[in-house]
């Protein structure tokens, strides 16, 4: 009984490991799977949800939502792109002006949140409306190219060294690592976990929460802008529609977070995670090659993570207050334990 | 001796009770009309916008027929919001499930393939009321999750086709009659008027409103909203409350999914994308407090006929749909603002 | 401390002078003289209601409005938010334990003050520091990098103990510091407070239990009405005195006159009920017109019977008999029709929908009751409600008011409306008079005599003793979820109850 239980938890624990590890299990029976050419291809395709997923773990983790992210990665693109063609600015200063509109999103969000009190659900929806008619008029609602200047793209299409993986992706692994590092190491991230796990303790304890809270739309609006961005030049075009096809990329980061383990009540959790899911996503979706099939995978997987955690609440609820000395005695009665 | 409540305990939060010195009367006014403050402001702006063509009947149709369909999901979200529960993503695959069945099964005749529609609604109805309402499932995820499966469900059993009822209908003269009552419902107009769509959505209101204020129903939705432990120790079934308001949403979404087909003249997986944030926002628009328990059908309607004259008058003023958003998005966020303020300023929040 | 220099002895570690704290409708703490010395357990004690909790979250902190001067080591101190009484060297443990549940040990333990290393928190050096916190409170071999959600309740609440000595306080307190804990992890917790004393801390000990004011407090100071009574050495106390200050003459007069209207008829009869690791094998019977108090101290189980009764907790074996006919209520909707009703303990959080108007609250437990078909209007029923709430005098009584705007002893009227308006014949009151001031208190009291005179039942829960003494015919003694005993109505007094809930074997020799 008592083992059971502890192989179930470490499934638990690890479920986005084994998300991953089934997917590529699968992957060995499938034909031109294990190609250099498909793993570039899927983890490229699929870098822009893992910078989505991103963002919206860490704002989770405060203990928030964040809904503006899809809108907000694709007006980092078109800026990105507009901002190139238009000005003629070199690329770094575009990226860069894309990563300051998510830094001035995220700290809108944050004080809406936290200085005016709305629920972040419902300010990240506005914002979701505010971003998308910016986002048109900024660019009428046409398709912005690269135009002709194809150097940096293919310097994020490029393979990295030996590794069957774009620069682009290997940039979002590292930004990916660079942010659980920040959230697992630094005073500033313990102090997000803090916040989202018990807000009343963080302020009895003088850590400024509306400050962390902030801080963490801001971590979620900016990557979302600087990924949308670099997804902009990756694929070479960016539409105001961008990933808005087949699933939407909202609707994948929230699943694969969740997937991944981060509490909806936050505090617990971690970018590692959500990221290893929506590798495994993105490798799915290379497994399954109909849209039907993997909308449906996801979904199941989905419902089971919800399902066992769902029961294991409900299950914990009913024992929770026990008396020590009582259990004890319950245990011998029952003959349990002699 | 709990005097420091322990969630709402904020640090500016003064210990003394000031709840009945400082109310501005703008608080007040705004609590008891909500919405309809902003209606009313809507409307003059629209009519000195329009030069006095606002309220022709062709511009009321107009505005009337925009808003149906959103009007039709929203009671039903209310009763979600109502209830305590955040909100119901799973509304757009509802919406898509019950256009499909209803399109499937238009050879069964068109009351019946109406009625098919509106059970697949009931089904995810009980589902989403048994996990929430019996197993505390997360009110926000457990609905995403559904939406998420369900929609895999009808991509991979219709095999991402989309349906055309006249395709579907066999060729036989009452299977493609029952195909066209079915196209035409979303275009008749009553008295050459009023479209049926927006009779539909005034009849759910109206029935809406009759649950919520009228009915026993209502208010145990009511106190459950406020305070989920209070009613269950207070003798209400909350788990059978829960069922039924799932159940009422589900009803509502489908409703709203049978006439999405027939507006489109087709069904598919993607219908009904987007319209669970439309709802939500007009059921906040209306004054509904996220957190459950505060709010009412009429504020409700106030939102979804609010979100209407607001698209029309930016039409008037010459605005193209995505300027719209930009403003939509900011007139939205100001009114929660003032909703939440109100809110606070009374003591109500 | 006796033979200091003159200088050192006058100052206090903590110097309380004339504090008042004013809540809307009630003076909670009224012109308090508080003193603590250092290198000394000072045991704050009192009924509910009394003002010492107040007067502890005044020192934390939590209130900017409270009068009087606060001096800290001779030092005047202005504590008007935590931060400021964490400055001054307070450090205060709450009864609610607040702890984040699903982080780590020692993040918990140093939270906001995690030790950096560059830009990095240095993990290394807080662990080592959250190791040394805990090895203060004796949790040597406790992980701090598990969660807190891993270990057990006592161990969270020393974690707890040990996050507020990180700050290095040179003042404690301890806020009921033992009511979730088992005895031999309460010998443990007094072992560590020893060990601060000696370290030279001074620590204000809350707690409702005789026995461990003697076990550990040197001194004790006792408030009542939010007045302070008397301080005094513990070593000049007994448990007759501290019970006499605590509970006060004048209330005896307050109770008198209650004539019993107990018939021999048994409405409710409870056998062997058992929910494992609350409550174990129960057994009482209640009879028509008798108020049946269950005594017991906080975590005894009380709360869990009722809950289990009326159908709110699943159970896990035994009978109940209502009039004879055994039920099993799977909610507290078929209680209500079986005839039970269950006024819970906290009315904040379970008790009233208090941003709902006094009508709705009234009918919450009446609504299919009085809905025809599917229709019900509530505003038909106001007589009811009006009828309701005159009988508990709820002031101002409008029914079509906020129940959050009325005053707490008004909002624990209007629950008891609420329950009055059900018409059942048995109910059981949790805690019905906490926190409300006397004119309420006496209110309630009133129709509760009332309400058993007409041929009702009640069962009683409340650790407010005086209230036991004066309403219950009879009371069950229960102690860590087993009922221990019964005292009949002629031998209920509070010193009886004080040392029967305790349990201590060597004070039993008091009870007559």
């Amino acid at each position: 009984m008592k083992k059971i239980r502890i192989n179930a938890n470490f499934i638990n624990n690890n479920r986005s490991y084994m998300f991953l590890a089934l997917i590529l299990i699968i992957g060995l029976f499938m034909d031109k799977f294990y190609t250099a050419f498909n793993i570039a291809a899927v983890t490229g395709n699929g870098s822009l949800i893992m910078w989505l997923g991103l963002g919206f773990t860490v704002c989770l983790i405060a203990g928030h939502f964040d809904l503006s992210i899809m809108y907000m990665s694709t007006f980092g693109a078109l800026l990105c792109l507009g901002l190139h063609n238009d000005q003629k600015l070199p690329w770094i200063v575009c990226i860069l002006a894309a990563t300051l509109l998510g830094c001035l999103v995220g700290f809108v969000n944050g004080i809406l949140t936290t200085k005016f009190k709305i629920n972040s659900f419902i300010v990240t929806l506005g914002m979701q409306f505010i971003l998308r008619g910016g986002m048109y008029l900024y660019c009428n609602g046409e398709e912005l190219s690269i135009g002709k200047d194809y150097s940096f793209n293919e310097m994020l299409n490029a393979k990295v060294g030996p590794l069957p993986f774009s620069l682009y992706f290997v940039i979002t692994t590292l930004a990916v690592f660079f942010v659980m590092v920040v959230l697992r190491y630094t005073r500033f991230g313990r102090n997000i976990h803090m916040v989202g796990g018990n807000l009343e303790t963080a302020w009895l304890a003088g850590v400024k929460s509306d400050l962390v809270t902030t801080g963490a739309f801001m971590i979620s609006s900016a990557s979302c802008a600087l990924g949308g961005a670099l997804n902009g030049v990756y694929s070479g075009a960016a539409s105001v529609t961008m990933g808005e096809k087949g699933i939407s990329p909202l609707m994948m980061a929230i699943t694969a977070t969740i997937i991944g383990g981060t509490s909806l009540s936050g505090g617990k959790g971690s970018v590692i995670w959500t990221w290893v899911s929506l590798v495994a996503i993105s490798f799915l979706k290379s497994v399954f090659k109909k849209t039907e099939m993997q909308v449906l995978v996801i979904s199941i997987i989905l419902i089971l993570c919800i399902f066992y955690e769902t029961l294991a609440k409900y299950r914990r609820d009913k024992v929770v207050g026990t008396r020590p000395n009582l259990h004890k005695e319950y245990l011998k009665e029952t003959g349990k334990v002699q | 001796m709990s005097e420091v409540n322990k969630k709402e305990y904020k640090p500016e939060a003064p210990k003394v009770d000031t709840r009945k010195t400082e109310i501005s009367k703008f608080s007040i006014i705004f609590n008891k009309l909500g919405i309809w403050v902003i209606v009313i402001m809507l409307l003059i702006l629209g009519m000195i916008v329009s030069k006095g063509q606002f309220f022709t009947a062709s511009n009321i149709q107009s505005i009337l027929e925009a808003v149906a369909l959103v009007g039709m999901i929203a009671p039903g979200m209310f009763f979600v919001v109502y209830c305590g529960n955040m909100n119901d993503m799973g509304i757009p695959s509802t919406m898509a499930l019950a256009g499909m069945m209803t399109v499937q099964s238009i050879n069964l005749g068109f009351p019946a393939a109406i009625l098919i529609g509106i059970l697949s609604g009931v089904l995810i109805g009980v589902i989403n009321g048994f996990m929430i309402g019996k197993l505390r499932a997360n009110a926000i995820i457990w609905p995403l999750a559904m939406n998420l499966f369900i929609s895999g469900v009808i991509r991979v059993v219709w095999g991402g086709k989309q349906l055309y009822a006249d395709k579907v209908a066999r060729d036989t003269e009452s299977a493609q009659r029952a195909a066209e009552t079915f196209y035409s419902i979303s275009r008749t107009y009553i008295g050459g008027i009023i479209s049926l769509m927006a009779i539909v959505m005034l009849c759910m209101m109206l029935l809406a409103w009759f649950i919520h204020s009228k009915t026993s129903f209502g208010q145990k939705v009511k106190i459950m909203g406020t305070n989920y432990e209070v009613a269950k120790c207070s003798g209400i079934n909350t788990v059978k409350v829960t069922m039924m308001v799932y159940i009422f949403d589900g009803i509502c979404a489908a409703i709203g999914g049978i006439f999405y087909a027939a507006l489109r003249k087709t069904a598919s997986y993607e219908n009904g994308t987007g319209y669970d944030f439309t709802a939500l926002t007009a059921v906040v628009l209306g004054g509904a407090l996220l957190g459950g328990g505060k709010g009412s059908i009429v504020g409700t309607f106030g939102g979804v006929i609010a979100y209407g004259i607001l698209n029309n008058v930016l039409s008037w003023i010459g605005l193209g749909t995505y300027e719209k958003y930009l403003v939509q998005g900011l007139v939205f966020l100001f009114i929660v603002w003032l909703n939440t303020y109100s809110n606070r300023k009374l003591g109500k929040a | 401390m006796s033979n200091g220099s003159n200088k050192e002895s006058t100052v206090y570690a903590l110097d309380m002078r004339s504090v008042s704290k004013r809540f809307p409708g009630t003076l909670a703490v009224d012109k308090v003289d508080f003193q603590v010395k250092k290198g000394e357990v000072h045991a704050l004690m009192g009924e509910n209601g009394a003002g010492k909790s107040t007067l502890m979250k005044m020192l934390a902190g939590l209130f900017n409005d409270y009068t009087g001067n606060i001096y800290i080591n001779g030092e005047k101190k202005e504590l008007h938010t935590p931060e400021m009484a964490k400055a001054a060297g307070i450090g205060m443990v709450y009864q609610e334990l607040s702890l984040a549940r699903r982080i780590s040990i020692y993040e918990n333990l140093l939270v906001g003050r995690l030790p950096k290393k560059g830009i990095f928190v240095d993990k290394k050096k807080a662990i080592e520091e959250a190791k040394e916190l805990l090895a203060r409170v004796g949790l040597n071999d406790t992980d701090p990098t598990i969660d807190v959600s891993e270990i057990s309740q006592c161990d969270a609440q020393l974690v707890e103990i040990a996050k507020v000595l990180g700050n290095e306080p040179s003042i404690l307190v301890l806020d009921e510091p033992t009511s979730a804990l088992s005895s031999e992890e309460v010998h443990r917790l007094y072992k560590i407070v020893n060990k601060l004393k000696s370290e030279g801390l001074a620590i204000i000990y809350i707690s409702h239990h005789l026995a461990e004011i003697f076990e550990i407090a040197d001194m004790v100071t006792v408030m009542r009405d939010g007045k302070k009574v008397e301080t005094f050495p513990v070593s000049e106390a007994t448990p007759e005195i501290l019970v006499e200050k605590m509970v006060g003459k004048s209330v005896k007069s307050f109770y008198e006159g209650h004539a019993s209207a107990v018939t021999d008829e048994e409405v409710l009869r409870v056998e062997d009920f058992t929910r494992w690791g609350f409550f174990h094998h129960i057994n009482f019977s209640l009879k028509k017109g008798e108020v049946l108090a269950i005594c017991g101290l906080a975590g005894s189980g009380r709360t869990e019977i009722a809950r289990g009764l009326v159908g709110l907790d699943e159970t896990h074996g035994g009978k109940v008999f209502v009039h004879g006919k055994e039920v099993k209520f799977k909610n507290m909707g078929e209680a209500i029709k079986g005839g039970i009703g269950y006024l819970t303990e906290d009315r904040k959080t379970v008790g009233l929908a208090l941003p709902q108007t006094v009508t709705d609250n009234v009918l919450t437990c009446v609504i299919d009751k009085y809905s025809k078909g599917i229709l019900f209007n509530a505003n038909k029923l106001g007589d009811l409600v009006d009828e309701k709430i005159n009988e508990m005098s709820v002031y101002p009584p409008d029914r079509n008011r906020l129940v959050n705007s009325f005053s707490g002893g008004n909002q624990q009227k209007v629950l008891m409306a609420k329950w009055l308006a059900t018409d059942v014949d048995i109910l059981i009151l949790d805690e019905p008079t906490r926190g409300v001031d006397v004119n309420a208190k006496q209110t309630i009291h009133d129709v509760v005599k009332t309400y058993v005179r007409k041929g009702n039942s009640c069962i009683l829960l409340s650790s407010d003793l005086p209230e036991v003494v004066g309403l219950a015919d009879r009371a069950v003694i229960l102690r860590e979820g087993h009922i221990i005993g019964e005292i009949q109505k002629e031998d209920i007094t509070e010193n009886a109850l004080l040392i029967a809930a305790n349990g201590e074997g060597e004070h039993v020799s008091c009870q007559k």
